[in-house]
């Protein structure tokens, strides 16, 4: 017959790697408590931040705690381990410069996001064109920010570049100003062209009161008189404004009789 | 007081479910011994506020009180009922929607906009108005803003709740003051987060 408590005692007195595996065991069993402890705490702390903070600060602050607590039962299982941390300070200097060299992006990072935080540049569901990029912010990550952007494509960029940029955040206001131009012919009145805009523009529903819209001759083109056409609208509204109003300025335009030229070239031959 | 004729609304029963019609809208309402009925309604649209431009501005002695009336946009609601439960069908806009910012780009408030004259007008509201200049100088008012976060009421007319406008040292402070008579509408107020009392720091 198999005697069990001489079983356990001598696999628990078994070593591995210069441990028995009983230290092994209770290792083990400190770092599945930290996960559990650490996944408690960092839903009590999303769920005790819900009311306090946004979203942004909800997820970093959840993140931060849940990582807290990781370090912390990691190093105590170690310790558990005879895993002496004076002595890793002391004798670790190149295992600290190997991994500082290989963690600096993630610090970086993860630095950048606390900032981030803070500073507020963009909050999720904000419209912004980053660089080269433009679309919305879907998701605010301890390393890294997702936007979506107006082809439906997911970009991830890390906090440290995003901190980097230039970040044109298009929804930080209630209201943003949209441009037009509108060429015309050279011998139409520019004064009656300027009237039948004026009245589209303040017909808008759109179109603010105030800061009141501008309409003014910005250049005397090539094959047209350019006016330019600056009015200010709501912010969720500027994109459907900008489009609606182009094809109400030509309609009235044409109603008026007044012509938007195509660009012409008037060629003289000389006779020898 | 308002007639569904009056607004094309064209609803029609057929078993259980009733059409409604106005203006290539189309709506399916299912149910029993459902009314269709039209009610007076501050419409802020897309935005939170009212901003009433005054089309003469008013000019007011300092340390004085005055009363006066002036004229205010409202909407009507199409609303399903069964007893004393409800919907909105529709909102149809009685006055232009326009829009206007009060206050700077970078922190201003978005506000319908209303240009008032002083009195009563046909197809307007009537808002009553008790303003105090607690200042020591004379103050002229051009527009005063509010967050429309309240119900109207009606009989022949329709009535905005009485505003008691204080300037002082701070700006324009607008408060409700008592209601006003005719039928208080019941209406579900949505949670504006704009608070009560609402100062007018940018100018009036």
């Amino acid at each position: 017959m198999i005697d069990l408590g001489n079983l356990i005692e001598e696999i628990q007195n078994k070593e591995l790697f210069g441990r028995s595996i009983s230290t092994w065991i209770l290792s083990l069993i400190i770092l599945i408590i930290g996960v559990f402890l650490a996944r408690f705490f960092s839903h009590l702390v999303w769920k005790w931040s819900k009311k306090r903070l946004d979203k942004h600060g909800q997820d970093l602050f959840k993140k931060i705690i849940y990582y807290f607590v990781i370090i912390i039962f990691v190093m105590m299982a170690l310790n558990n381990l005879g895993v002496e941390f004076s002595g890793l300070l002391v004798a670790g200097g190149v295992l600290g410069i190997v991994l500082g060299f290989a963690s600096q992006t993630v610090v970086s990072n993860l630095i950048s996001g606390i900032f981030m935080y803070f500073d507020k540049p963009l909050k999720i569901g904000d419209y912004v064109v980053i660089e080269d990029i433009s679309g919305v912010v879907t998701e605010i990550d301890i390393l890294s920010t997702r936007i979506r952007t107006w082809e439906g494509n997911l970009i991830r960029i890390p906090n440290e570049k995003l901190f980097n940029s230039i970040i044109e955040n298009r929804v930080s206001n209630e209201v943003r100003r949209i441009e037009l131009g509108v060429g015309i012919a050279y011998r139409e009145e520019m004064d009656k062209a300027i009237t039948v805009i004026k009245k589209v523009v303040d017909d808008h529903r759109y179109v603010l009161v105030e800061p009141a819209p501008l309409i003014f001759v910005n250049a005397l083109g090539d094959s047209s008189v350019n006016l330019v056409i600056k009015a200010w609208a709501p912010n969720d509204y500027a994109y459907q404004t900008q489009i609606s109003l182009l094809k109400l300025i030509k309609q009235a335009l044409d109603k008026e009789g007044i012509e938007i030229p195509f660009p012409q070239r008037d060629i003289w031959i000389r006779k020898k | 007081m308002f007639d569904i004729k009056k607004f094309d609304i064209e609803i029609n029963r057929k078993e259980e479910k009733y059409i409604y019609k106005r203006n290539g809208i189309e709506k399916v309402v299912f149910g029993e011994k459902i009314i269709f009925d039209l009610f007076p309604i501050i419409s802020s649209g897309i935005s939170n506020y009212l901003e009433l431009k005054l089309k003469n501005p008013l000019v007011i002695a300092s340390s004085s009180k005055i009363k006066l009336k002036i004229t205010a946009p409202y909407d009507i609601e199409a609303r399903a009922l069964k007893r004393k439960e409800w919907i909105s069908i529709e909102t149809i806009n009685i006055q232009k929607e326009k829009y206007t910012l009060y206050g700077p780009v970078e922190s201003g408030v978005l506000c319908r906009y209303f240009e008032s004259e002083f009195g009563e007008k046909k197809d307007k509201a009537i808002l009553n108005l008790k303003i105090e200049n607690q200042t020591k100088e004379w103050q002229e008012i051009k527009k005063i803003v509010f967050p429309a976060n309240f119900h109207l009421s009606y009989d022949k007319k329709v009535y905005y709740p009485s505003l008691e406008l204080t300037l002082n040292a701070l700006g324009l402070t607008i408060s409700k003051s008592e209601a006003v008579k005719g039928l208080k509408i019941e209406r579900f107020i949505k949670d504006l987060g704009v608070q009560k009392k609402y100062t007018m720091v940018w100018g009036y």
